[in-house]
């Protein structure tokens, strides 16, 4: 498209020849497409006539507003002499002083340029332009070829058995049974509730005295049932903050101090000389917060 | 404290008890001058004991450097200090050249070994500031006191490296590699003091507006610090640890590496990608090493629970390296990650 325009461009400027005088008229446009306001841009004609003929630079556009979308600055004129011929080289500075998005067509103006000998006076025309404002490249919506998206295409069916689809549909029940169950059923009350848990877990051990490493895991699992209440680790130097979340054990403050008192002689004092935690009182500990459990603390 | 109680403590039959009640006094000391950083006081007062190095970072004239002074002075010890310039180079570490008087080239010994071994406490001021071939020499001067010049090895054995970064400005900085800031013990923020007394103090109070006199209005050489190796090592027997407790300490280090495995969740965070690498071994042992000197300042031979989260955050955090997708959030992550551990990792 674009080389299309500057061919016929540089074929209309040859056309405009007048009668042998002009020996060579060489027009560089602009880029024909991607101004903006305020853009500037240069026109570049070359004319070579024939002695003694000369160019009259009264004919050139003067500085100014030119059309309502251009203006121009003076034109820089560089002539020289030689071989029978006189050389002009003319250089026309434009700006883009206007735009509309309802016109991004703008008319580069034609310039009809004179000339004479002192008694004969001729002229040769320099042809007009259309410059697109906007868009960096010329548009043409008719040549979208190869960017035409490619419509969607449907997934291929797969092919299942009934059985399968039977079977698929059995996992899936029993998965979405098994986290009702989780979430709403008897697994919940449990999670919910360690202390229940683990008072069941005890009652079913018998009433002691137990061995060390059994005695060892029960207080683990007290530890951890205080854990799983408080959403964290419990730690000794932490119970006012488990006291100030779970108010209603504070009722036990001492008895579960003094648990973790014994815990930690037993697990972190190796040789500490206080006694073991009675099972009994351990037992007594665990079905009161058992108790607070069911109360609904 | 007078002259004549810390000549008792000198000797080696000095007891911890004494040894305790002199660490509590030098610290109360720095306290004199630096205010509003009592957290921080007492980690740099287990750094001390523990024998180990300290990264300080934190917002610009929060007081990192007076801290270090102040230690540096109650201390006692040959102090030197250095500043982490782009072009420091190792050399200007180690010695410098100069024409004498008589117009002759001549080398002196450099902030590192002018003071031989009285050494004690060398401040590397912006240490981010300096090249990877700096970091690489003062690796070599954390891990093993000693550095070779002059064709011999040249041995600090009281030295202690303290060095601090802002955290503000990160233009024309050298971030340190994973090796060097592991052989930190602790790496401690030094945050702006809450207490609005404090900041009013600061504020307010001439004495603050001159550090100079500051520093030097403090009783120097509290605790005698050619003592200290043998010192730690002493308070390291005496402060027993259980199966029980060496286990916890385990699983939280454990739980640096794989989090999600102790049941550790953080928002908008994939847990399994999270953590490229943990605590190393080296970290393990800083972590136990730092948890018995706090578990010695609090008067108890043995070591709980409590003496390892004082510790933690501290020894720990700057050991763990995140996925370069969660780098950028390294601060908030790390610090919940550390929260977290406390949270769910199960004692005993």
């Amino acid at each position: 498209m674009l080389v299309f325009l500057l061919l016929a461009w540089a074929l209309v400027a040859q056309a405009a020849d007048d009668g042998g005088t002009v020996a060579e008229l060489r027009d560089t446009p602009p880029r024909l497409y991607g101004w903006h306001l305020g853009d500037r841009f240069e026109r570049e004609v070359v004319l070579e006539l024939h002695a003694p003929y000369r160019l009259d630079q009264a004919s050139l556009p003067a500085a100014g507003r030119l059309t309502h979308w251009l203006e121009i600055a003076a034109p820089r004129i560089e002539a020289s002499e030689g071989a029978g011929r006189r050389r002009y080289r003319i250089t026309l500075s434009y700006q883009l002083m206007n735009i509309s998005p309802e016109y991004p067509d703008i008319a580069l103006p034609e310039i009809l340029l004179r000339f004479d000998d002192g008694r004969d006076q001729r002229q040769v025309l320099v042809p007009g332009a259309r410059l697109r404002v906007g868009a960096l490249t010329d548009f043409d919506p008719a040549d979208l070829g190869p960017l035409t998206l490619r419509p969607a295409q449907a997934p291929p069916q797969l092919a299942l058995p009934g059985t399968r689809l039977a079977l698929a549909g059995g996992v899936l029940t029993v998965a979405l049974g098994g986290l009702a169950w989780l979430r709403w059923g008897v697994g919940a009350g449990k999670r919910r509730r360690p202390f229940v848990a683990l008072e069941r877990q005890l009652a079913a051990r018998q009433a002691g005295p137990w061995a060390t490493a059994e005695y060892l895991e029960i207080l683990r699992a007290v530890h951890r049932a205080f854990d799983a209440t408080a959403g964290h680790t419990v730690f000794e130097v932490t119970l006012e903050r488990f006291f100030s979340e779970h108010g209603a054990y504070a009722a036990l403050e001492r008895e579960i101090h003094a648990f973790f008192r014994h815990s930690a002689a037993q697990f972190f004092r190796a040789g500490d000389a206080s006694p073991a935690y009675p099972p009994a009182e351990l037992r007594r500990l665990v079905a009161a917060c058992a108790r607070l459990e069911r109360a609904g603390a | 404290m007078s002259s004549a109680t810390r000549q008792r403590l000198s000797g080696s039959d000095s007891s911890l008890d004494a040894w305790r009640e002199h660490a509590l006094a030098f610290e109360t000391e720095i306290k004199r001058a630096v205010i509003g950083q009592e957290r921080a006081i007492r980690l740099l007062l287990i750094t001390l004991f523990a024998r180990g190095h300290a990264l300080l970072e934190g917002d610009v004239g929060v007081g990192k450097t007076t801290l270090l002074r102040a230690l540096a002075r109650v201390l006692g010890g040959d102090y030197e200090r250095i500043e982490g310039t782009v072009d420091l180079m190792p050399n200007d570490l180690v010695y410098h050249t100069y024409i004498d008087q008589q117009g002759r080239p001549a080398v002196e010994p450099g902030p590192l070994l002018k003071h031989g071994e009285r050494l004690a406490t060398f401040f590397f001021n912006e240490v981010n500031r300096a090249r990877p071939q700096v970091h690489s020499l003062l690796l070599r001067v954390m891990a093993e006191r000693s550095v070779n010049a002059f064709n011999r090895d040249h041995r600090f054995p009281h030295l202690q490296v303290f060095a601090d970064r802002n955290r503000v400005e990160r233009e024309e900085t050298f971030e340190l590699p994973a090796a060097a800031r592991d052989r930190f013990l602790m790496e401690l923020n030094i945050a702006l003091p809450a207490a609005r007394e404090s900041q009013r103090q600061l504020l307010a109070d001439t004495r603050f507006f001159d550090v100079d006199r500051l520093i030097e209005g403090l009783e120097p050489g509290i605790l005698p610090f050619e003592e200290l190796n043998a010192v730690a090592a002493r308070i390291q027997q005496s402060v027993g640890s259980s199966p029980a407790i060496e286990d916890y300490a385990l699983d939280l280090c454990a739980a640096t590496r794989d989090p999600a495995a102790f049941g550790i969740v953080l928002d908008g965070v994939d847990m399994q990608r999270l953590v490229l690498s943990g605590v190393s071994p080296r970290g393990m042992a800083m972590l136990m090493r730092a948890a018995r000197v706090a578990a010695w300042l609090d008067a108890r031979e043995v070591l709980l629970p409590e003496d390892l989260h004082a510790v933690l955050h501290e020894t720990i955090a700057h050991r763990v390296f995140l996925s370069p997708v969660y780098e950028l959030q390294r601060s908030a992550l790390v610090g919940a990650l550390m929260r977290q551990l406390v949270e769910r990792v199960p004692a005993p």
